[in-house]
């Protein structure tokens, strides 16, 4: 069961963080009505499996084969999707977002390749100060778009996202991450991605010790033209909810604030 | 609808709708819903222009 943890180490303390127990997801739908540019942010970090607050010892396999396939519920999914319950790449679901998943052709059921969590220089090489989701068969697998069982466009390298390990070197223990949708009217389901990339591997937008409500809506305000462009895609109805599930099991991902802003 | 002064520029909001959780107790979230066996995680959501953040839905843990 996911709790709320009152985090009391860092500038900004105390601050409340929602905890995803271990493979457990959250949905939250939401009303932006008739939006033509939305702006979604998620300030996350991860901790250990019992401790609500430890950062270190996290590497992880599920599968642990790159030659391996594994289902929807093994891969990692960050970013928006329909308001179901079921996860992306289930029939009838549409995803937007940060996922290590196989992206090519039908993602139903088994996709190729395992999921890990590897110990990260925020590159996609070895170090200690990040931890880094990605897929041993093909590393830089980073961020998709489905719409039901099909990928509608994926990414693969630039936007990988790396969760702070070593505080210091991150600059804070909670990641940025974010993406930027855009349309022409109302109703149209065709959609404009954008998605910052820090020009080599990253889709790290910021680090911060006070991943707040009101530094949040200042990111998603200011948004950035450092980009990677998706689209415009056509998808059978867009996204309505915020979602996050991460499948592995020597760790949780933490929620600090995360919500939209329609700028248009 | 509210105008912002940003970077030198004017730029226009509709809306936004974002969440922390300082609003909510510490502990574990203890709202379920028995007859899906899932639970609401409440908004505590700052909210503007018509823009909305309802209640989460937590999802069964995958085995």
């Amino acid at each position: 069961m996911a709790e709320i943890f009152n985090k009391t180490v860092g500038p900004a303390s105390p601050e409340k963080v929602a905890i995803l127990d271990i493979r457990e997801g959250v949905v939250q739908p939401f009303q932006a009505p008739n939006w033509l540019d939305l702006r979604v942010g998620m300030y996350l970090s991860l901790t250990d499996p019992s401790n609500d607050d430890l950062i270190t010892g996290l590497t992880d396999a599920v599968a642990g084969n790159p030659l391996t396939n594994v289902m929807s519920k093994d891969r990692y999914w960050i970013g928006i999707k329909d308001r179901s319950k079921a996860l992306p790449g289930n029939p009838g679901t549409r995803f937007i977002g940060f996922s290590n998943t196989f992206a090519l052709g039908n993602i139903s059921g088994l996709t190729r390749g395992d999921s890990v969590l590897t110990s990260s220089n925020k590159g996609i090489a070895a170090g200690t100060d990040y931890w880094w989701p990605n897929n041993s068969r093909q590393q830089n697998y980073s961020f998709v778009v489905t719409d039901g069982q099909g990928a509608r466009g994926f990414l693969q390298d630039g936007l990988q996202q790396h969760f702070p390990q070593n505080t210091t070197t991150a600059g804070g223990y909670a990641v940025l991450l974010g993406l930027r949708l855009q349309r022409s009217q109302a109703h149209d389901r065709r959609v404009t991605i954008e998605v910052f990339t820090d020009g080599a591997h990253s889709a790290d937008m910021a680090y911060t010790n006070d991943p707040s409500k009101a530094n949040l809506n200042t990111a998603l305000e200011v948004w950035t033209t450092q980009v990677v462009t998706f689209g415009p895609i056509e998808m059978g109805g867009l996204p309505d909810a915020l979602h996050c599930y991460w499948p592995f099991r020597k760790s949780r991902l933490r929620i600090h604030a995360w919500g939209f802003l329609k700028a248009k | 609808m509210p105008v912002r002064l940003l970077t030198g520029t004017f730029f226009k909001l509709d809306g936004f709708a974002l969440q922390d959780f300082e609003a909510l107790p510490i502990g574990t979230v203890q709202v379920p819903v028995p007859a899906y066996g899932l639970a609401d995680l409440f908004t505590g959501a700052s909210l503007n222009g018509g823009c909305a953040l309802e209640y989460a839905i937590l999802l069964p843990r995958q085995e």
